[in-house]
Parts: structure tokens; C-alpha cells; sequence
């Protein structure tokens, strides 16, 4: 379904961020990416959902090649991309209901089709509280959870998720976890980048390590 | 985790759209109703202040382009209005010659021009009233009633059957000296010749004020990509087309556009009667006063003039729709 050749990356006339990055993502598969901190995981991230092009190599993502993406066929290879970003980026004019809906709302699904199951999924991530309050007064973890919902609300066929348990307790975390097996077995291919050690023992899935811009995957 | 998510296909994006909704789409005239209700709510942030500014700035050049269409149209009227009575008519003019009967040569014209095919009727101006044609020029009193004065005959023409006024005017020549034949048409022309020039200058106007609009409109979308660039580029990550945000974007400016056109109608019409009022009561009724007649109400914008203002509130909303959605796709494209 993924699958990067020899990929490589660099910003602007910097080093090369990402070398030689090979590895393949087979549908319904799960990964870990991980690495240390300026390691290149959000980079690579950014390859997958077209928000970077590589300076060499080969991406191909549900069977298309990157390179050769018009870029009007974006939009609709995104929708079946769900991304979690470090940052959030959630919309602070937006309440936390609508900027879960959001992905929603640009594909044109009408609100009476999606108002309870978004609903419904804020209230699985704890959020069900929270639905009117905007981005700027939610705590750093209720954003983050906002910020998976939102990732998760289309149904994505890919789900990356950067740093996505990074500000919640291990407890939450594991929660979380469970929210991303429980899509991974509804058919979703997951990709999650963390440093979280004791996420990862708990989950054994197989992990592409990020070191010094090189990739190595480790099952 | 829910297995209710419906899937949420793109099966209406495929749906093959018929040329005239593809326009009314290029004109985001779909979110019409929700616009001018109100419910449609944008996704991306209000901007009150800037909003309000631009809306004002929009809506001086809306103003300006109403003024100029009325302008253009009460031109036209008058310009209508004088020339149609001025065609019906023809004057003959009888300088005083020496050792001739005024009198005497008056009959002869008279009789000249009664005896011509094309003309319904005659009326010989008094020595009065001749006079007083000249009073603005040489004044009132009676050093003049002793002058020898040109005499006047008015002549009314079959308009459809014209007389042949070339072999008129020899006639009269001919028969009567000093007479003169004026079919004012020299008169004529000048007056269409000011009236389009005028016109011109109203147009020329016009289209000045468009592209200053579509200037406005194109440096306020610039800005508003620019503040909402974040908004802009998670809308791009999560899978939006270009088009949704340019939609959005657009909606803005249709709302914009249209307030400004409607107020600036009101306030044209509102000035168009206050001009009016102030004049007919600085000035007067009098149908002598013609540099006014088309501003004290004797050449009105009449109902179809009040329905052709409504062109600029129109031409003002597909300025704001096309203008700012050409800006918004330029934009887009240069993004990722
Ligand atoms: N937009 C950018 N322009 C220039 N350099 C960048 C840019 N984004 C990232 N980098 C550089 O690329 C390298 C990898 O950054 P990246 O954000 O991918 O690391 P990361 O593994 O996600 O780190 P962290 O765990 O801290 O999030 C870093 O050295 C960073 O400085
Ligand atoms: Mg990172």
C-alpha cells in the first residue's frame, strides 16, 4: 500500500534530513516509527501525506506514484489519510464538535449523517464534555484526543499519528492505544511515531527506527 | 469505537454537472439561501473589522458608479427629450432688408411654406415676441422697439414626410430677401455631440470604478489567504479542494459585495431626489432653466432607470465572486 525507494529528503540547501529511506507498509499493517528527537519522523510523516515532495527517490502510496500526482488528485488521496500532528493544528475560531467534523464537512456529508457519530466518538475519547469548548481552553491532552478524533472521524485508510500520546497520562495512553488497534483491526493501516518505550513493549508491533536520517526496520 | 461512520463517499463529486450549475458553481450561488439567511456559517474565521472596513471602502465605489449611471441616464432622456421636440421643428428667419415691407415678405414666406408639401403648420412670431427673445442679450427697455428686428416664423414639419428642405431654401431665397431657413440641425449635433461626451466621460468613470474594485477585492483576498493561511493549509491536509475554499473565501466577499451594492442604491436614489428637491426649490419649475429640466423632475430616472441601478449592485457581486475566486485558485495552486 506504502512504499518509499531509496527516498530522500532535504529543506531548502540544508543536509539531507531523510537518506536512503526503503520500507514498504502492507494494507492493515501496523508500525511504530520511532527515533530520536530531530531523527527525521515527522518528516517522514510529511512525505505520507503529501504535505512534502522528496528530493529523490520513489513514494508510491495506495499504488500511486508521488511524482507524477496531478495535483488536483491530492484532495481525494488525502481523505483516505488520517493524520494526527505533533502540533495539534487544531482550528481555535472552530468548537472542538466542528473541528472533529471538519473532514467531514469538506467532503460535503450533510451534518444530520454525522452529527452522532462524532458525537459519539468525542465522548469515547473524553471529550463528550468538552463539545462546544474551543481548542484555546482545552488542556494539552483533551487536544491532543481532539486532535485524534479528528484523524480518525473519515474512516482514513492510512492513520499516521505524530508523537499522538505525547502529552496524556499511561494510562490514557494506553486507551488511546487501544482506539488504534481497535481501527487497525477494522482494516486501517497505522503508523505511529513515539519515543514512548513502554507504548510500544506493550504493543509489539514491528518498528521502522529513524537514526540520523537513515532507516531501519525492526520487528 | 462506532460502526456507524457512514462512508462517505465522493459519489457526487463524479456527478456530471451540467454547464449552467457549473457556472452558478463558479459563482458560489449555492450557498445563496444560507448566505442571506445567515445559517451558512464559514469555517473559516470572521473578520469583523477588516470586513466592515472593506465593506465600507466597496460600497463609496458602488456609490459613485450608481451617481454615474444615473447621470448616464438622465442624459439620455434629456438628450431625448429635446431633440424629438426640436426635429418636429423648423424656423425660418426674415432679417429686416432695406426698402422691403416686413410685413409684405412675412405673407410671401408664409405662403411659400404653406404651399410645401411636408409641413402641417406655420406660426409668425409677433414683433413682441421677437423682441424678447433678444431681451437676454441686449436687455429690457424700449431702445429697442424702434430697431429694426428680425422676424421669426415658427414651422411645424410632418416628421415621417419631411419636407425637401434644400429646394425650400432656395425657394425662399429666391422670393424673399434675408430669409433664412434653420432646421437646426447644427444646433442639434452639438447638443448629441456634449451629450456623448458626457456619456463617454460617465462610462469612462465606470470602468475606472470597476477596476478599482477588482483591485480592493484582489489585495482583500490576498490578505485574508494570508491571515488565514494555518486554516488554509489544514483544510489542504485534511483533504479539501481548492474549490471548497474558494467557496469559502468567496462567500465572504458575495456577502460583502451585495450589502455594499444595496446600500449604495438606497443612497443614490436618496441623493438622486434631495438633488432634485433642492434644485426645483433653488431654482424652480422654469422649463427656461434646461441646463436643470433633467434634475427638476421634467426628465425623471422613471421606473426602468430605478431598475437599471440594480445593474450595480449586480456587477458588483460578480465582481466580488469572480475576482476573489481567481485570486484564492492562483493562490492554491502555488501550494502543495
Ligand atoms: N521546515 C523545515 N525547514 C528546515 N529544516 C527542517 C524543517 N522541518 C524539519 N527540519 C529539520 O529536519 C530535521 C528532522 O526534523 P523532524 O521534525 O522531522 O524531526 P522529528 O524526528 O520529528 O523530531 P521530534 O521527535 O523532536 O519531533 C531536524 O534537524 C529539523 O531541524
Ligand atoms: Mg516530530
Amino acid at each position: 500500500m506504502i512504499q518509499f525507494e531509496n527516498v530522500g529528503l532535504r529543506y531548502g540547501m540544508g543536509p539531507e534530513v531523510l537518506r536512503n529511506v526503503s520500507f514498504q507498509l502492507a494494507p492493515g499493517s501496523f508500525h511504530f516509527l520511532t527515533g530520536s528527537s530531530g531523527a527525521g519522523k515527522t518528516s517522514l510523516l510529511q512525505l505520507l501525506f503529501l504535505a512534502q515532495r522528496p528530493t529523490r527517490g520513489l513514494i508510491s502510496i495506495f499504488g500511486q506514484d508521488v511524482a507524477t500526482l496531478p495535483r488536483r488528485e491530492l484532495p481525494a488521496i488525502r481523505r483516505r489519510i488520517g493524520v494526527v500532528f505533533q502540533e495539534f493544528r487544531l482550528l481555535n475560531h472552530l468548537t472542538t464538535y466542528e473541528n472533529v467534523a471538519l473532514p467531514l464537512r469538506i467532503r460535503g456529508v450533510h451534518t444530520d449523517e454525522y452529527e452522532n457519530n462524532v458525537i459519539e466518538l468525542l465522548r469515547w475519547v473524553g471529550l463528550g464534555e468538552r463539545l462546544n469548548a474551543t481548542p484555546e481552553i482545552l488542556s494539552g491532552g483533551e487536544k491532543q484526543r481532539a486532535a485524534i478524533a479528528r484523524a480518525v472521524v473519515g474512516r482514513p485508510a492510512l492513520l499516521l499519528a505524530d508523537e499522538p500520546t505525547g502529552n496524556v497520562d499511561p494510562e490514557l495512553a494506553q486507551r488511546l492505544l487501544r482506539l488504534f488497534v481497535e481501527l487497525n483491526r477494522l482494516g486501517t493501516t497505522i503508523l505511529i511515531a513515539t519515543h514512548d518505550r513502554l507504548l510500544m513493549n506493550d504493543f509489539g508491533a514491528p518498528r521502522l527506527v529513524l537514526d540520523n536520517g537513515e532507516l531501519e526496520v525492526v520487528s | 469505537m462506532s460502526e456507524g461512520f457512514s462512508q462517505t463517499g465522493d459519489s457526487n463529486e463524479n456527478a456530471t454537472e451540467t454547464r449552467f450549475q457549473s457556472l452558478l458553481s463558479f459563482l458560489n450561488l449555492k450557498n445563496l439561501p444560507g448566505l442571506i439567511t445567515g445559517s451558512y456559517i464559514s469555517i473559516l474565521p470572521a473578520q469583523t473589522k477588516s470586513g466592515r472596513s472593506l465593506t465600507i471602502v466597496v460600497t463609496a465605489m458602488c456609490y459613485l458608479a450608481v451617481l454615474a449611471v444615473i447621470a448616464n441616464i438622465l442624459i439620455n432622456g434629456s438628450v431625448q427629450a429635446w431633440t424629438a421636440d426640436v426635429a418636429k421643428q423648423v424656423t425660418v428667419q426674415i432679417k429686416p432688408v432695406d426698402g422691403e415691407n416686413m410685413n409684405v415678405q412675412i405673407e410671401i414666406a408664409t405662403a411659400i411654406l404653406n404651399s410645401t408639401r411636408g409641413i402641417v403648420s406655420t406660426t409668425t412670431l409677433s414683433n413682441e415676441e421677437s423682441l424678447r427673445l433678444l431681451e437676454p442679450w441686449l436687455g429690457e427697455g424700449s431702445l429697442l422697439a424702434d430697431l429694426p428686428v428680425p422676424r421669426l416664423i415658427s414651422v411645424v414639419i410632418d416628421e415621417k414626410n419631411p419636407p425637401a428642405f434644400d429646394e425650400l431654401k432656395q425657394r425662399l431665397k429666391r422670393k424673399v430677401k434675408g430669409a433664412s431657413l434653420d432646421t437646426h440641425k447644427r444646433w442639434q449635433g452639438q447638443i448629441l455631440r456634449s451629450a456623448n461626451a458626457l456619456k463617454m466621460i460617465s462610462l469612462g468613470i465606470l470602468t475606472l470604478i470597476s477596476i478599482t474594485t477588482i483591485a480592493i477585492i484582489i489585495f482583500a483576498t490576498r490578505a485574508a489567504m494570508a491571515s488565514n493561511e494555518e486554516v488554509i493549509s489544514v483544510l489542504h491536509l485534511v483533504g479539501a479542494q481548492d474549490n471548497f475554499i474558494a467557496e469559502e473565501v468567496q462567500s465572504r466577499f458575495f456577502i460583502i459585495g451585495l450589502k455594499a451594492g444595496l446600500i449604495s442604491v438606497v443612497c443614490g436614489i436618496l441623493t438622486y431626489i434631495f438633488l432634485g428637491l433642492f434644485l426645483t426649490s433653488y431654482f424652480g419649475t422654469d422649463a427656461d432653466q434646461t441646463g436643470f429640466q433633467f434634475l427638476t423632475g421634467q426628465t425623471s430616472l422613471g421606473f426602468m432607470g430605478f431598475l437599471v441601478l440594480f445593474t450595480v449592485p449586480l456587477a458588483t457581486v460578480i465582481i466580488c465572486l469572480t475576482t476573489s475566486r481567481i485570486v484564492v485558485l492562483r493562490i492554491l495552486a502555488g501550494v502543495l
